[in-house]
């Protein structure tokens, strides 16, 4: 007992900040309690979870996050991945592009929206006028619910597309450079080195990279409330982390909301254990 | 020896000093009540933020108000957390009237402590305004700043084109017709001859009322039970066909992307002739340092008709100032004393004239030296005379806010009739009110 007498402090610690909150908001996911009417909360078992998923609305809402998420990870996938081997070949100033192109990420997401706000305003806002100046018309990227989905993907992959960039540029500079002269001396095409040397040593990387860009992306919210403050043009911004925003902060339902935060942890740890499962199967890790 | 003696001597006469300016310190600090007030930021700071420090002058040693400002959003999370919590951290608070049912249940009662120091009729002071803060005979925020929602409008341009300010929905669209213009010929409009705001729920729901309820249209019966039929009748139609007939005829820039804010800097960089604003945002373009609409601006009422079965009324913000009902009791009587310097005559003067705050007042109201400064005075007073009214007085109003908003934007954008939008608003109020 002696030596874990020691971890107390900090189990107390992580017990008060983590785990009481958690019990305690799991608890309120049984109860109905609105806030504004000042009463009690009322226990009513798995009601809140029931009128969730029983709702059309907000399984619209969950498969428009799921979309989101399939959507953004493999643009960001594909657009790191691409930048990652730019930089990785012998470029002048190759390091400047680096700290360069990683700027997006480093934007706290609230404020990276609320520049691109004033960069897609419609009528003035300095996208429409450079397209206008190549013959295009203004598009209402703010405005048309028909775009607004694109126009979040558009964020989120310019704001994270540099954390696949920065993992995978780290992972092949670790490529032991002997491998590939081997494979060169042996005749192999770039093609088949990229195919059966560069992919399978980055892989490990690249599925630690998609698991937390998919668990972060399953919980977009700044991004869209920091341009619309709402959930977008007839809602079509509406995903998981707005979802739960509205009704916790706007309308003060805190037992409902409670249940939509569980539903969204129950989604990302099964996201994650597919994930885990998967890559097991490869022995990858 | 000597040298430690010495030593021991300077260190205990030096603890003993200290030990005696901490005592009185404290004594001195026990004596003054300090408060601690937080409210939202912008234009409702830098008009309250002077008095404040005043009242900190003149009540030195007896109370000090630490004030704190955040995000409007913010303020009623922080507000909602506090209560949830029951830490009372904020002893005043700002409360807008539009939310403040959401949070009447945990505000202190000012009745006793009004009879106490003899304030007298709260209707003499404020009219109106206090009504919104008036719940079961008890009296929970003093109204500090408030504004009616007017017609801006470029007089300029209006007497170029031999236009009045409209006075019908119709004559809206007649004006927005005359005034939207292609000034240099590319093709793209240059100047909007009006604009609606639709991009969230609080414009959205701002906007609609500024056309709807004066024109004796409602959004719950009289009795706050129910929806209100008028959102199937005539004022609400007419409203919607005024709406979609602006948009589809391009007389409005997007309204689904399009704020407040794009409407004064719409204003004073000369793009829009006409818009429904609130009368505090008069000052941001009457500012000649920021606006070349400066001198230019007119301000008339509101459309008003009798279409629907309620008293046609204008939509009047406002912020009061409550106390927090979990304060201590010494905190509450000097946040009391606090809240009520800050509504009086002189104080409520300065702000109007020198930081462009919409008194609550009415003797500044009716002050001569108000109305000589502030051009949409006249207005103001006309529209306060008529009678004006929060939209949704109701604990649910967030939840009606949104699905007015979701319903309107859908109709702008054609996915449903106008028809569908008023049943459809009229169906889900009635599920909000019935849960």
């Amino acid at each position: 007992m002696g030596p874990y007498v020691w971890f107390l402090p900090a189990f107390l610690v992580i017990a008060f900040v983590l785990i009481y909150p958690m019990v305690w908001s799991l608890s309120l996911s049984f109860h109905q309690w609105r806030v504004i009417y000042a009463t009690p909360p009322v226990y009513v078992g798995l009601q809140n979870y029931v009128q969730l998923l029983g709702d059309s609305f907000f399984q619209e809402v969950v498969l428009r996050t799921i979309t989101l998420v399939i959507i953004v990870v493999t643009l960001q996938f594909l657009v790191g991945f691409s930048l990652a081997l730019l930089l990785h070949s012998d470029i002048k100033g190759r390091y400047v592009y680096v700290v360069l192109f990683t700027i997006p990420m480093f934007l706290t997401p609230s404020i990276a929206a609320l520049m691109w706000k004033q960069i897609l305003q419609k009528e003035w806002g300095v996208l429409n006028y450079v397209l206008s100046l190549i013959g295009f018309q203004e598009v209402g990227w703010l405005s048309d619910p028909s775009i607004t989905f694109t126009t979040i993907v558009m964020l989120l992959v310019w704001q994270q597309s540099p954390f696949f960039m920065l993992f995978l540029l780290a992972g092949l500079q670790s490529i032991p450079v002997e491998l590939t002269e081997v494979a060169k001396l042996d005749g192999a095409t770039s093609l088949q080195i990229f195919r059966h040397i560069t992919l399978p040593w980055l892989i490990p990387l690249l599925s630690i990279a998609i698991l937390f860009r998919t668990m972060f992306t399953l919980r977009t919210f700044d991004v869209v409330y920091g341009l619309w403050r709402s959930s977008g043009p007839v809602n079509r911004g509406m995903v998981l982390g707005v979802y739960l925003y509205d009704k916790f902060k706007s309308t003060w339902q805190l037992g409902l909301s409670s249940s939509i935060a569980y539903i969204l942890l129950l989604l990302t740890i099964l996201l994650g254990i597919v994930f885990a499962i998967i890559t097991f199967k490869r022995g990858k890790i | 020896m000597k040298g430690n003696r010495l030593h021991k001597l300077f260190f205990s006469v030096g603890l003993f000093a200290l030990l005696i300016t901490l005592v009185v310190g404290a004594k001195g600090q026990s004596q003054e009540v300090q408060i601690n007030l937080i409210t939202s930021g912008g234009g409702a700071t830098a008009a309250w933020r002077p008095i404040v420090e005043k009242f900190n002058k003149e009540f030195a040693g007896q109370y000090n108000v630490d004030y704190t400002t955040v995000e409007h959003q913010a303020l009623r999370e922080k507000l909602m957390l506090q209560f949830i919590t029951k830490t009372p951290i904020y002893d005043v608070f700002s409360v807008l009237n539009t939310w403040a049912q959401e949070v009447i249940a945990y505000l202190e009662p000012m009745n006793e402590l009004m009879e106490k120091y003899n304030f007298g009729d709260v209707h003499k002071v404020f009219g109106g305004l206090i009504d919104d803060y008036i719940d079961d005979g008890k009296i929970l925020a003093l109204p500090l700043r408030a504004g009616t929602m007017l017609l801006f409008y470029r007089n300029d341009w209006m007497l170029d084109a031999g236009l009045q300010p409209p006075r019908s929905l119709e004559e809206i669209v007649q004006v927005a017709r005359k005034l939207t213009r292609d000034i240099d010929g590319d093709g793209k409009i240059d100047r909007y001859g009006m604009a609606l705001k639709l991009e969230s729920k609080s414009w959205t729901i701002e906007t609609f009322s500024d056309f709807f309820m004066p024109h004796g249209g409602w959004f719950l019966t009289e009795d706050l039970t129910e929806a209100s039929p008028s959102l199937k009748g005539p004022a609400a139609k007419k409203t919607f066909e005024m709406m979609r007939t602006l948009w589809a005829e391009q007389l409005i820039p997007d309204p689904l992307g399009w704020t407040y804010h794009d409407a004064v800097a719409a204003f004073q960089t000369g793009r829009l002739g006409l818009a429904d604003a609130s009368s505090v945002r008069a000052a941001l373009i009457e500012d000649p340092n920021v606006s070349e609409a400066a001198g230019k601006m007119g301000y008339a009422e509101l459309p008003r008709a009798q279409l629907g079965s309620h008293k046609p009324s204008v939509y009047a913000w406002s912020w009061g100032f409550a106390i927090n009902a979990d304060s201590d009791p010494a905190k509450k009587e000097a946040a009391y004393r606090f809240v009520t310097y800050m509504a009086q005559h002189d104080n409520q003067k300065w702000m109007a004239l020198n930081r462009a705050n919409g008194p609550t007042v009415l003797s500044v109201l009716e002050d001569p030296d108000y109305l000589r400064l502030n051009p949409a005075s006249a207005a103001i007073m006309s529209t306060y005379q008529k009678g004006t009214r929060v939209h949704t007085p109701v604990p649910q109003a967030a939840d009606i806010q949104q699905v007015v908003h979701e319903e309107i934007q859908a109709m702008m954008v054609g996915y449903i009739t106008i028809e569908e939008t008023c049943q459809n608003i009229y169906d889900r109020i009635n599920q909000i009110m019935r849960q």
